[in-house]
């Protein structure tokens, strides 16, 4: 009777979007519902990353109206798009920091799941196939950073590219090759790229996705490792409210890359040409920046380039197979310092090296000063984590003996996670850019007292980032009472309790 | 933060944010789609709109019920 009331109350749209659903089954369990405790943002960086990704075909697709994979106009068509196309550059700007932030994203969600262990028993195949999407990731970079064919793209490409040549087996080189179109001359390379970028990655990306779904629907989002209160685990469902969480989230997301757009509008570089090539220094986008440095170290030029490519593979091949390395059942961070070490270790190093990188373009590293580099950077972080890591446990039992209790309510706190974290998103974003222009402006023009002190604010910026991102994660696990059981594991010795 | 907000002041909210999408969207028409500068104003004024629908969604899924949304007994909890 009450249900025939609020039907006739109910308006024409509330009747139609009823109907809607009862057509398309909205409501229906097709998605079961998730658990309370992952309405939070870090259990959605991976949905964000799709959500890139959505972003990336939307706007790509638009850009196909006017691309064409020609070496004679690809640069032509992708600056009538600049010039004459309403609004073309805040599609191009749009388009170009979408795939850094997708890049990013796929990042954080992988270092996330690493640091918190999902990646353990019963999903350790949602980690092999979330780290082929992160590949793919990767390519959708190195193709389509070819594309526009601008001096800086053509260069960095042909370094890549170079790498497929006499330092990989005979066999594995010719299929490299053919399969990018490199034998067959800069026409053949760039419509190949081109058919690579906009149909196979999507397409095997789109599958793995369908299979890490399929997955995530069996195993669930990974429980957090200490104890949760019975509130905490019961079911929200999936449609209507995680999905608009996921929106919210997905619409701050947007807004940071549109604000990070209008602040920074996109200009495409010089043609290319032969004469403009040997005037420039070929140098990669940022996320391959490390690998770019790796392979000026002197030790690795010439003779010694199989074996920096090897050390490339085989840290891929590591992060491909952790979950059946690190097999150990321990979840909790504090637990497992010695992994949660090297992985800090590898982001610090991953951090110097594109650095690096980006402020000295085309110049060899002496292979001293990159072991005293490399190898202090590891030391320094070492050291830091271990004493980081005593004073956190010391500060967790003072919190618990001073009786320090959160008066926010979960709602409240929520907010203001969420809240944090879009600031810290887009204050990241920008920090890391301002250093990067403010480093590159430096390595070619020089260095000047302005540039210098607006690199070391930048700099500056990008550490608090860092610090708020930490302070984060701590205030999170306050609010999600594992001080207690951490205590008592120094107090007494850890007891596992599951 | 968090609890219920009273109809009334829902209903303000949600004008003044359907108000600011309609303004956004007439201001659109006046800009020059070329300029670095409109294209500027143009993304900033989509990003206000993008932040209202995210403020609406918010407040529609925390006012709703008692913002977690209904549970379904039949299907429990993933993990």
């Amino acid at each position: 009777m009450a249900d025939e009331t609020s039907e006739e109350k109910a308006g024409p749209v509330v009747k139609f979007v009823r109907w809607l659903d009862s057509r398309l089954g909205l409501s229906y369990p097709l998605l079961r519902p998730v658990p309370q405790y992952s309405i939070n943002p870090f259990y959605w960086i991976g949905a964000l990353t799709v959500v890139a990704f959505v972003i990336q075909g939307v706007t790509g697709t638009i850009l196909l109206i006017w691309y064409v994979p020609d070496p004679t106009v690809a640069y032509q068509s992708t600056s009538y798009v600049f010039s004459s196309v309403n609004y073309g550059r805040f599609l191009e700007t749009v388009h170009l920091y979408g795939a850094y932030s997708m890049i990013l994203l796929a990042l954080m969600h992988m270092m996330r799941n690493y640091f918190v262990s999902s990646h353990k028993s019963p999903r350790e195949l949602m980690w092999v196939f979330g780290m082929g999407m992160g590949f793919l990731t990767l390519g959708f970079g190195f193709t389509g950073y070819l594309l526009p064919w601008t001096v800086v793209s053509v260069d960095a490409t042909n370094v890549g590219l170079g790498l497929l040549g006499p330092p990989l087996p005979p066999a594995l080189s010719n299929l490299a090759q053919s399969l990018l179109g490199i034998s067959g001359g800069a026409a053949t390379e760039l419509v190949r790229f081109y058919d690579i970028h906009i149909l196979i990655l999507p397409a095997i990306l789109l599958l793995l996705l369908f299979g890490k779904m399929y997955m995530f629907e069996a195993h669930g989002a990974a429980a957090p490792a200490k104890a949760i209160p019975e509130a905490q685990k019961r079911g929200v469902s999936f449609f209507p409210d995680a999905t608009l969480y996921l929106l919210e989230l997905a619409a701050l997301f947007a807004v940071a890359l549109l604000v990070i757009s209008a602040l920074f509008p996109y200009t495409l570089p010089a043609q290319y040409s032969v004469a403009a090539s040997q005037a420039a220094t070929p140098q990669p986008d940022w996320y391959f920046l490390w690998t770019y440095q790796v392979l000026k170290i002197a030790a690795f030029e010439g003779a010694g380039l199989p074996i920096a490519l090897t050390l490339i593979t085989a840290l891929f091949a590591v992060l491909f197979v952790l979950p059946f390395i690190d097999r150990g059942g321990e979840r909790r961070i504090a637990n497992r310092p010695k992994f949660v070490m090297l992985g800090v270790i590898l982001i610090a190093e991953l951090t110097v090296l594109s650095y690096w990188g980006k402020v000295t373009p085309g110049q060899i590293i002496p292979t001293e000063q990159a072991v005293l580099v490399l190898g202090g950077t590891a030391l320094i972080v070492a050291v830091v984590f271990v004493v980081v890591y005593r004073v956190m446990f010391a500060r967790l039992s003072g919190k618990l003996s001073s009786g320090a209790q959160s008066t926010m309510s979960f709602k409240s706190a929520q907010l203001w996670t969420a809240a944090i974290f879009t600031l810290l998103l887009v204050g990241g974003a920008l920090a890391i850019s301002g250093s990067i222009t403010g480093a590159a402006e430096m390595a070619s023009l020089g260095i000047t007292a302005a540039g210098l002190i607006n690199l070391v604010a930048y700099l500056a910026a990008v550490g608090l980032v860092v610090l708020g991102t930490v302070y984060l994660i701590y205030r999170l696990d306050l609010a999600n009472g594992s001080i207690k059981t951490r205590v008592a594991a120094l107090q007494v010795g850890w007891k596992d309790e599951e | 933060m968090g609890g219920k907000m009273k109809s009334s002041t829902l209903r303000t909210f949600v004008v003044g944010m359907l108000a600011l999408q309609a303004a956004a969207v007439a201001l659109l028409w006046l800009l020059s789609a070329f300029s670095i500068q409109a294209t500027a104003a143009f993304a900033f004024l989509l990003a206000a709109d993008v932040m209202a629908f995210a403020v609406v969604a918010h407040v529609y899924r925390t006012s709703k019920d008692d913002g977690t949304g209904p549970e379904d007994p039949a299907t429990p909890a993933r993990a």
